[in-house]
This record gives structure tokens, C-alpha cells and sequence, in this order.
């Protein structure tokens, strides 16, 4: 069971302090959401968990290792994956072969593996073929299997996008806003889902940035509130959004 | 008839050259979406590789021409590790990137001419030996370039056809923040593909250079053969590269029957300029939805 520690950690950008000294904890089994303001720096946190960006100072701790400002392959390899704010998919490859690629990792172990190990190339083509079509049947996605991913509409091209997080195997699941832009049954599909794989699999941690707060009431475990880069305020959910401050700062209420 | 059925038989050979060009391009140009310029740098370097192995080690050839290619590739790799992959990570924008690239080719180039002189310097002295097919004639560095490169070109495609890792050096192309956040090592990637490009544009010089010679300059036309070919023939498609490069040999061809040779960077330059115009995703590309352009 790995959990993700957040220790003090600081990032400046142009001399404007982006995230400052913030500290949290996310445990496994649970589906933690981080919400806050625009520009609260929420996102520039999940850049620094993923190595994007360098972290200044502080500590990221996954499981019992560090992480901190390791190569960003290496951090998803070793579990950490990401869905992007702005759904990225490979637009010329196959819904397909999109979601193959999150499996590729195994085989990149020195830049010829996959030349001169032919046999075992074959049994792990087979693994990754049987678990793209299972990841993309999750999403409901299988008939469109060879479309390629830049034909497919916003909502599909999201879900694929989660495909193929789930095809990685990653054990830390970093969620940017996964439902905005979609209609109300795709929600729905994704809130499914979501709860889909926390009960399936309870070492997975997910972490959930998202401005919708019927979103986070219906999902969300835990509460994380940022704002000017610090953490304000956080606690289970129904207590965080019920918080006066809160509601002042975020909600408008 | 007969002229046209040799110049068509030329047209062949000179594909094979120029496909091999338009891989060693299009490898860099699909995988990381910038116009690699030095390109033309490695080829020279390949070349001129042998000639100082040759001239002035006195190798062997067969010796020589093993450290020319390993040359070009040392070269290619290293201007990938010391210009391109550090510009890159400081956020360069892929105009930086060319230039730098420019920067390259000029730099490489005019050190070779520093060294070596800028006459053409022959690698294979006397008459080549020649055959005759009919009335067509075909010398024995022609078949030597038709085998080298069609076989190199279709075995590349055998093995790249359904291999995972090419899969990933192409993804790259499209989205590498994305690749790196799926646990692919980009470093690595783009390393083989340095390493792979080279190979191609250091054999295509090697072949080139054995029946010509060499001088220090010619490096920008092979350049401009090889991206001519890509966005031709489609960035994203490998055959579409070979179709390409085909397609400028043929009508190189074609101009030579009826004009001279002189006019073949203009029939180069002419249909880049008309495919771009008429069909910008390449002439053997899918046609794509208004909406994924």
C-alpha cells in the first residue's frame, strides 16, 4: 500500500511563489480532491509530483521513496500517472494503439530490447494488445478501436485518455478537472468509473483536481482547499465545504 | 525510347539514394518535429570520414567505409547531446532549434573545407566497371547503390513495421511531455533515432561518394533531397517518404531527358512548393478531418 507524502514543498517562478510549504498527505484506498481558486496552484503541484517542473525545495515521497525532481519517466514508472488538463492523445495513432502505448514501458529497458529479444517481444505484444482492448471496453470505446484518436469527439477523447491511464497500470492516479467539458451522462460515466476503480483496487490513490463541486461531494473522501499556493484548509469533505472561509474564498456563497 | 528506358533505369538507382536520404530525414522529422539542417552535416562528415581513413590511415576500404558510418552516427548523437537535447530542456522553441541547427551544418561544413580543401575529392579511381542490359548500360556502383539502398529501406520497414519501440519514437513526435508521463525514456528514444538517421544519411553519402566523389558543399542538397521527399511524400507515412523520394528521382529523370540537368533543384523546389499548395498533408497521407488540422 503506497501513499504519497507531500513534505514543505516550494516552487517560484519569476520570482512569484507559485506553491509555498505545502504539506500534505494522500493516503491509498481513498479518493482525495484538491480545490481551490484559479491560479491557486494546483495544477503547478501536479507538475512538481510529476517532475515537469523542478521542485525548489521540499520533499515528495511515493510509497517509501523519493521522488523528488527524478527524471519525469522514471517518476510514472514508478507508478505515478497523470491525466492532463488539456486532454492530450496521440491524434495520429489509433484509439488503439493509444492506449497500447501506456503499456510500452517494460520493453524500453535499453534502446534495442525490443529488436533482439524477438520471443519475449511476442508474449509481451500479446499482454499489451489483451490490455489495451480490455481498458478500452472499460470505457466503452472498443468499436472505436481503429479510429484514429483526432476523430473522436471531446468527452471520448477523454475517456480514452483515462484508458490509457489505466492501461499504465499506475498506482497514483493524478486526475486534472477529468469532467469538465463533458455532458452530464459522460459525468456521470467518469464518477462511475472513478469509484469503479477505487473499490476494485484499494492500493490506488487518486488525487482529483476539480472545480466542480458536485463532483467532489459525490467522489471525493478527502478535501485539500489551496489558495496562493498554500494549503488553507483541508478535511473531510462535507466539513471543507461547509467551511465559512470556504465558501467566502472559492464558493462565493 | 532508349534514352528514356536508361534515364528511367537511372531514375531507379537515384530512388534508392534518395530514399534512403528521405528515412534518414523523415526518422528525426516525425519523431521530434523539427528541420534537422545538420542533416546535411552528417553526410559530409561520413564521407569525408572515409576519405581520411582512406587517404590518409591508408585503411582498407571496406574498414573505411565501417568508420565512416560510425562517424556520421559519433556526430550525429553528439550534436543531439550537445546542442539539441540541452536547448530543448532550457524550453527552446523549434525555430531556436533551427537555427542551432543551421549553426550546425555551417560550422561542420566550412571545417571540413578548412581541412580537407574545398575541390571534390574522389574516393574510387579508374573506370567503374559496367554492364549491359540490352541496350541500357548500368555500371557496377549503380547496382551497388540500387541494392544497398532498396534492401536497407525494405529491411528498415520489416523491422520497424510492427515493433513497439518505433510506436513510441513516433508517438513522441506527436505529444513528448505526454510520452515521458506514460514511462517512456525520451532520452533514449531520440538517441536511437540519432543514431538510426545517421546510419541512413551516412550509407546514402558513402554510395554517392564512392561513384562521384565528394566536396564539402554538397551536404545541403542531400539535405533538401531528404525533407523535399518527407513532406512530399506525408511526414506520417513511412512509404510516403519512399514514394516521395521516388517521385523526385523520376521526374530528376524526366527533366534531364528533356531539358538538362540543371533545372532538377527547380523540379525539387516545384513540387514542394505544389504539393504544399494542394495537398499540405503530403501527397500519400490520409486526407484529415477539417477539425483535426
Amino acid at each position: 500500500m503506497k501513499g504519497l507524502k507531500i513534505k514543505k514543498l516550494s516552487k517560484a517562478m519569476n520570482g512569484l511563489k507559485i506553491v509555498e510549504q505545502v504539506t500534505a498527505n494522500f493516503l491509498p484506498g481513498r479518493i482525495t480532491a484538491l480545490i481551490g481558486p484559479n491560479g491557486a496552484g494546483k495544477t503547478t503541484l501536479f507538475h512538481l509530483i510529476t517532475s515537469e517542473l523542478k521542485v525548489d525545495k521540499g520533499e515528495i515521497v511515493y510509497g517509501d521513496e523519493t521522488i523528488t525532481n527524478l527524471p519525469p519517466y522514471l517518476v510514472a514508472r514508478k507508478g505515478v500517472g497523470r491525466l492532463f488538463q488539456d486532454i492530450r492523445v496521440f491524434g495520429n495513432m489509433t484509439a488503439f494503439e493509444n492506449v497500447a502505448t501506456a503499456c510500452y514501458g517494460p520493453c524500453f529497458e535499453t534502446p534495442w530490447f525490443p529488436f533482439f529479444n524477438l520471443k519475449r517481444m511476442k508474449s509481451i505484444n500479446n499482454d499489451i494488445r489483451e490490455r489495451a482492448f480490455h481498458w478500452l471496453n472499460f470505457v466503452d470505446l472498443a468499436e472505436k478501436k481503429d479510429h484514429p484518436a483526432a476523430s473522436l469527439s471531446y468527452g471520448q477523447q477523454k475517456l480514452l485518455a483515462i484508458a490509457r491511464l489505466l492501461a499504465g497500470g499506475f498506482s497514483l492516479l493524478l486526475l486534472d478537472e477529468p469532467t469538465a467539458g463533458l455532458n452530464p451522462v459522460m459525468i456521470k460515466n467518469v464518477l462511475r468509473l472513478l469509484e469503479k476503480i477505487i473499490t476494485e483496487d484499494r492500493s490506488k490513490t487518486v488525487i482529483l483536481v476539480e472545480h466542480n463541486m458536485g463532483v467532489v461531494n459525490e467522489v471525493a473522501d478527502w478535501v485539500y482547499f489551496m489558495n496562493e499556493g498554500r494549503i488553507a484548509f483541508f478535511g473531510r469533505t462535507d466539513h471543507v465545504l461547509g467551511d465559512k472561509e470556504v465558501r467566502e474564498i472559492y464558493l462565493g456563497l | 525510347m532508349i534514352l528514356l528506358s536508361q534515364l528511367l533505369l537511372n531514375a531507379l538507382v537515384n530512388a534508392a539514394i534518395f530514399s534512403l536520404l528521405a528515412v534518414g530525414f523523415g526518422l528525426i522529422y516525425r519523431s521530434m518535429r523539427f528541420f534537422y539542417i545538420a542533416y546535411g552535416a552528417v553526410y559530409v562528415i561520413a564521407s569525408y570520414a572515409v576519405v581520411a581513413a582512406m587517404q590518409i590511415s591508408g585503411f582498407p576500404l571496406y574498414l573505411s567505409i565501417g568508420a565512416g558510418v560510425f562517424l556520421g552516427v559519433l556526430a550525429g548523437v553528439l550534436m543531439d547531446r550537445t546542442v539539441y537535447l540541452p536547448l530543448e530542456r532550457s524550453g527552446a522553441t523549434p525555430g531556436v532549434l533551427l537555427i542551432a541547427s543551421l549553426g550546425l551544418y555551417i560550422l561542420a561544413v566550412n571545417a571540413v573545407a578548412l581541412i580537407f580543401g574545398n575541390e571534390v575529392k574522389i574516393l574510387s579511381r579508374g573506370i567503374e566497371p559496367s554492364f549491359s542490359l540490352g541496350p541500357l548500360v548500368i555500371t557496377r556502383m549503380q547496382v551497388i547503390q540500387f541494392l544497398v539502398g532498396w534492401i536497407l529501406v525494405t529491411g528498415f520497414w520489416l523491422i520497424i513495421r510492427k515493433n513497439t519501440l518505433m510506436k513510441g519514437i513516433w508517438a513522441m513526435g506527436e505529444t513528448p511531455n505526454l510520452v515521458t508521463a506514460l514511462g517512456l525514456p525520451c532520452g533514449l528514444m531520440r538517441l536511437l533515432v540519432f543514431a538510426l538517421s545517421s546510419v541512413f544519411a551516412g550509407v546514402a553519402s558513402l554510395v554517392t561518394a564512392l561513384d562521384v566523389g565528394i566536396d564539402p558543399h554538397v551536404g545541403m542538397h542531400a539535405l533538401l533531397i531528404g525533407a523535399v521527399a518527407v513532406i512530399v511524400g506525408g511526414v506520417d507515412v513511412y512509404w510516403g517518404w519512399i514514394g516521395g523520394a521516388s517521385l523526385l528521382a523520376l521526374l530528376q529523370g524526366m527533366a534531364v531527358w528533356q531539358f538538362s540537368s540543371r533545372w532538377n533543384d527547380l523540379i525539387t523546389f516545384g513540387i514542394l512548393i505544389i504539393t504544399l499548395l494542394f495537398r499540405p498533408q503530403g501527397l500519400f497521407s490520409p486526407r484529415k478531418r477539417r477539425e483535426e488540422r
